[in-house]
Parts: structure tokens; C-alpha cells; sequence
């Protein structure tokens, strides 16, 4: 632990230094922004070389790495049988040549390969190239340097590259989660890259930690709600050296958090004799204002990205329903009227989408609706499983979700926002996975 | 999954604490305690909360965080799904209850609410809240002070029984009952 702690110090001091396209007067965008829903890009990315002495596997991880996040973002279709790709690549060494008719019987589009020499000084250079199988020529190139213990994620700006020269939008593939799972009975909060990995236990509270949320413009900051001191209180933690301090620990329950989009506030839910009602506090925990004032319950409060509104919760109806209001806690319009229970609002940072949890049918489903539109509610899940606290990623093409769809205990998955794909899961945790919160890349 | 240990581990480190505070009461609660004692690393100090209320919160917060202990005497009462109302199988029970509190000055009470596992954490921790306070009120009603009684929810996050049925659902939706010594 104390390693990868050292490791991040690093990384904080000395940025990866990348050496410039390799690729010439490429045009800056391939595509564009448009989607291509009928067609999927294929590529194949075949185990990167390593030159000398690879312990750690990096050769296999990178591919695995650059295949997920392609796979993922919706743009590529990719290539995962290994057997074919580690032929293929032996064709090229055995002939000297990239042999891209071969290749384009495994992907007709992209084909992207790479080297990884390993540096003095505990350091790597990782050098991609992405090849246009239809013109045979060399579309992008990059080459990276880093600390070794950051290979993930070195590989991971690869992609985030690649998907951007390609499509001009921002990657996701240096984004993070937090999430709480269980420890020994109790809950804890946790941190990992957005696919999973380098999962890492965040509070030692040995109590219960609650309701995580990413500080969207400074991604090293979190709130939490934590029973430690045994009351449900509010909490901002910094990952940097482990300090929290406290945002609202008022008698009653201090929960559900969300920093607002300029991180400067902090909407969150407090109960008073009972009543829960949502309320603002500055980042420091200063000002509390009471937005919302009906006796009933009133939760789950999330930020529109302009900062302007508020989603939340609220059973004046006599069900949990989703709601929005003007920030200052005027202008309330129900925005949910199907399902008996809908909770647990996320904004998407384009604005146009909110996704809930919802309950249509016999279990959970992640809803989305356009807050202009109440009747156009839909599920993104088809209720396998119970499916529930969606997140948007900070790029707003997905969302991560928990979901005992796997069988056994919540673990973590992440879906197209569009419906489209299939969702994947990132966490395989014994003591399971809850309470996803997407927050932008550290850097 | 045994959701369990969440409580007896907190026992484990304030076993000794529990007996103790038993021994001391002399001898009045007929049970030791299971959940947790106060944390030993001081919590840090609240901001202020609303103008005239902080003595008030302050005094909560003081029992709230003191070592708590069961009592056999006060039982559990259940809640309908998404409710709130204290049912006509309770009120026997909050009868008996407010007896006994009324009989013990010593103590103060903490309400515990608690919800089954269906339905969305976030809204149950609300529910917890105002079931915990709907039994806080009607005791209340019953004469017992309501300085003595503190409220907190555990929303969905402590089930009695970790079944996944209509029985467990029903033994889970409930307020719990523990006792802390006043604070003189």
C-alpha cells in the first residue's frame, strides 16, 4: 500500500512525458462526433512486444487494457481471440512486413501495434501505432514515458488518444470509481481505474461508509457519509494524505452527498425529527441552506451540470418519485410519474439525461428520462438482477451501475447510455461492490 | 450473508466497556449490550448547526456516542413496508416500553429505525429516520421526556435476519432500543 502511495507522489511530480505524434498532417479528427450506430469500427490489437524480460505480463495486459477500453466506448468492435492475433503477429515477424490482407481478415478497419521497453529507473516507454488496414498506411502514432507501476496507465491514455483522434471526443479510460464494499462485516469506501482495477480500500472506519461521491473538479477530494462516529454523518476525505473533515454532522442523518459541478457546494440530505429535506453547505461545510420543506421525505439530491437545478427524491406523492428544482428550491416539477419507486437521481454532464433507479416492474431497473420530457422514461436495463445507483461517467457516454445481475452480491458494472452494447462488469469483489460514484481523471 | 458481525464486531473491541457500564448500573439491565461504544479516537468537533439548537444537538450527539447496551425489558417494534405508523401490535410493546424508561431516570434511550432491504438505500435511510422518530414521538405522548430519547437510522444496513423473504423483511423493518447512561 505504502508503495503505491509513493507510486501516485510520484506520478504527481513528474507527469508522463509524451513525445508528439509521430503520424504527420493527419487530419486532427478522423470522424467526427457522429456516432456510427450501424457499422462498428473493428480493430485488432494484438499483445504489444516487450523487448527483454517481461515479469509482470505487461505484453498481454496491454492488450487486454487497450481491447476493454475500446470495446467499451462504443465506437470499435474488437478483436479478443488471441490465438489468431498472436498468428498474425508471428506472419509479420516471420516476413519482415506488416501483412495487412491478413490482418484485414481479423479487422477490416484498424490495426494497432506496440512496443514497451523497459527504462532505467524503475521507468517505461510504451510506442503505439495505429495502421489503417483499408489505405495500409500509418493512421496515429505515440510514444509514452512513465513510472513502471503506472503501465495501466500509460496504456490507458493510449486509448483515451486513439478514441480521440478518432472521434474527437474525450476518452473515459483514466477515469475512476469510488464505490463502497464490504470488509470484514462493516463498509468501507474504496477507489479503482473505471474498469476495475487497482482497486484500493480508502477509510479504515470499521463502521459504516456510505454514499461516495467524486469531487468533479478536484477528483482527489470525496465525500462520503460514515456512521464512525455513530451518528450518519458528512464527510470530505482527500485520497492525497488520508485527511477528512467534517461537512455536516448534525444529529440525524447526514447523507447523500453531491459536490455541485463547480465543486464549490454541496447538496446533500438532512433529517430533521424525522423529516429529511435537502440542503446546501459551501465545500467547507459553511451556509447550510434548506431548499426543500414539505414534511415529506425528500432525498437523493443531484446536480444539473450548469449548477442551475437539482434532481432529488420525494414521497410527497406517496411514493418515492424523481423531482427537479431550481437550486435556490424553487420551480419543483415531478419528472417521474411510471414505477412506484424511483430514487438515487444522476445528471448526465451533457444536461439532456437523468438516470434513477426505478422500479417498473418486480425489480430494480436503471431508468433514464429527459428532464424536458417526463414521457420520454425508458430503461436501460431489462431487469436481470436488481440494477441500481447509476453514476454517469464524466464524459457522458455511460453510466456505471450496481447490480446483482451476476448472481451473489452488488458488484460494479457499466453501460452505454444509449442502450446500446452490453453492460460490462469492473468489479469482482468478495465483499461486493455498491454505491458507484464516476469522478474525471486525476490529472 | 451474515450482516451480523457489522454489530458483534464493534462488540469485540468494547466488550470490556459494555460490562463495565453493566456493572456500574448496578445490575438493572437484565442483558449486556451488543452494539458499539464510543469510538476511541475523539470525534471531530461539529460545525454550528442552527442558532439556540447547539446545546441541544450537543447533548444528542453526547448520547448518541456514549457506550450503549441492550436492555431484554425494551423490545423491538415492526413497521409495515414503506411505513411509518406504529401499528396496534406495537403500542402494547411501546406501552411496556415507556414504562420501563419512565422507571429508569438513569438512562437515556436511543431509537434505533431500521428498513428491510428492499427499496433504495438512500430513501431507506430516510424511512429508518422517521420510524425511529414515530416511535421517538408517540413515547413521547406516553409521558416518557423526550430529552431522554435520541433517534438514529440504520436504514437498510443492519438487517436483524439476512434472509431474503417475506419473514425477514418483517423482523427487519423495525426500531431497536438501547440504553446509555445520562450523562450527569
Amino acid at each position: 500500500m505504502s508503495r503505491k502511495i509513493k507510486c501516485i507522489a510520484v506520478a504527481l511530480l513528474a507527469p508522463l512525458v509524451m513525445c508528439g505524434g509521430m503520424a504527420g498532417a493527419q487530419p486532427a479528427v478522423y470522424m467526427g462526433t457522429q456516432r456510427v450506430e450501424s457499422r462498428m469500427i473493428e480493430v485488432a490489437v494484438p499483445e504489444f512486444l516487450v523487448s527483454g524480460e517481461d515479469p509482470e505480463g505487461w505484453g498481454a495486459q496491454s492488450a487486454r487494457i487497450i481491447n476493454f477500453d475500446l470495446g467499451v466506448s462504443g465506437y470499435f468492435k474488437v478483436m479478443e481471440n488471441y490465438d489468431f492475433l498472436r498468428q498474425a503477429t508471428q506472419r509479420d515477424m516471420a516476413s519482415g512486413q506488416i501483412m495487412f490482407e491478413e490482418w484485414r481478415t481479423l479487422a477490416s478497419n484498424f490495426l494497432v501495434k506496440g512496443v514497451i521497453t523497459r527504462e532505467a529507473q524503475g521507468r517505461l516507454t510504451l510506442e503505439a501505432r495505429v495502421y489503417d488496414l483499408q489505405t495500409k498506411k500509418l493512421f496515429f502514432a505515440k510514444r509514452y514515458t512513465g513510472p513502471s507501476p503506472l503501465f495501466r496507465r500509460i496504456a490507458h491514455q493510449f486509448s483515451d488518444d486513439f478514441l480521440n483522434r478518432f472521434t474527437g471526443e474525450q476518452g473515459m479510460a483514466r477515469t475512476r470509481i469510488a464505490f463502497v464494499s464490504r470488509v470484514e462485516g462493516r463498509k468501507e469506501l474504496f477507489i479503482s481505474d473505471y474498469d476495475g482495477a487497482d482497486a484500493r480500500q480508502v477509510t479504515q472506519d470499521r463502521s459504516i461508509v456510505l454514499f461516495p461521491h467524486i469531487n468533479p473538479k478536484n477528483p482527489g477530494l470525496l465525500l462520503f457519509t460514515t456512521f464512525r462516529y455513530r451518528n450518519p454523518d458528512l464527510y470530505a476525505l482527500r485520497l492525497s494524505d488520508n485527511t477528512r473533515y467534517p461537512l455536516s454532522r448534525r444529529v440525524g442523518s447526514n447523507a447523500v452527498g453531491e459536490w455541485s459541478p463547480d465543486g464549490t457546494k454541496v447538496a446533500f440530505s438532512l433529517s430533521r425529527e424525522g423529516d429529511s429535506d435537502i440542503y446546501t453547505v459551501n465545500a467547507d461545510g459553511t451556509e447550510p441552506k434548506r431548499l426543500t420543506f414539505e414534511r415529506s421525505i425528500e432525498t437523493s439530491p443531484a446536480w444539473s451540470p450548469d449548477g442551475q437545478s437539482i434532481a432529488f427524491t420525494s414521497d410527497r406523492s406517496g411514493s418515492p418519485q424523481v423531482y427537479t428544482m431550481r437550486a435556490d428550491g424553487s420551480e419543483t416539477k415531478r419528472l417521474s410519474f411510471k414505477g412506484s419507486w424511483n430514487d438515487g437521481s444522476s445528471w448526465s454532464p451533457k444536461g439532456n439525461q437523468i438516470a434513477f433507479t426505478s422500479l417498473l416492474g418486480a425489480v430494480f431497473d436503471i431508468a433514464v428520462v429527459n428532464p424536458a420530457d417526463p414521457s420520454s422514461l425508458r430503461n436501460l436495463t431489462n431487469s436481470v438482477g436488481s440494477n441500481e445507483y447509476p453514476s454517469w461517467s464524466p464524459e457522458g457516454r455511460h453510466i456505471a451501475f450496481a447490480s446483482t445481475r451476476a448472481g451473489g452480491v452488488k458488484q460494479l458494472f457499466i453501460i452505454r447510455a444509449d442502450g446500446g452494447g452490453e453492460a460490462r462488469k469492473v468489479t469482482n469483489l468478495a465483499g461486493g461492490a455498491d454505491h458507484p460514484s464516476w469522478g474525471p481523471s486525476p490529472e | 450473508m451474515n450482516l451480523l458481525p457489522v454489530k458483534s464486531s464493534f462488540l469485540a473491541s468494547c466488550a470490556a466497556i459494555a460490562l463495565m457500564v453493566t456493572v456500574s448500573a448496578c445490575g438493572t439491565p437484565s442483558k449486556t449490550g451488543t452494539t458499539a461504544g464510543a469510538e476511541t479516537g475523539a470525534a471531530p468537533s461539529g460545525q454550528p448547526g442552527g442558532e439556540g439548537a447547539m446545546s441541544q444537538e450537543a447533548m444528542a450527539r453526547e448520547k448518541l456516542e456514549a457506550p450503549s447496551m441492550e436492555v431484554a425489558d425494551l423490545q423491538d417494534v415492526n413497521f409495515d413496508f414503506d411505513k411509518s405508523d406504529i401499528r396496534s401490535d406495537a403500542r402494547d410493546i411501546l406501552g411496556k416500553n415507556a414504562d420501563w424508561i419512565t422507571a429508569h431516570p438513569e438512562y437515556s434511550v436511543q431509537i434505533e429505525g431500521h428498513c428491510d432491504e428492499r427499496g433504495t438505500a438512500e430513501y431507506n435511510l430516510a424511512l429508518g429516520e422517521r420510524r425511529a422518530n414515530s416511535v421517538k414521538n408517540y413515547l413521547a405522548q406516553m409521558g416518557v421526556d423526550s430529552n431522554r430519547l435520541v433517534t438514529i437510522s440504520y436504514g437498510e444496513e443492519l438487517p436483524l435476519d439476512p434472509g431474503h423473504d417475506d419473514a425477514a423483511w418483517a423482523k427487519n423493518r423495525r426500531a431497536h432500543f438501547l440504553v446509555v447512561k445520562t450523562p450527569r
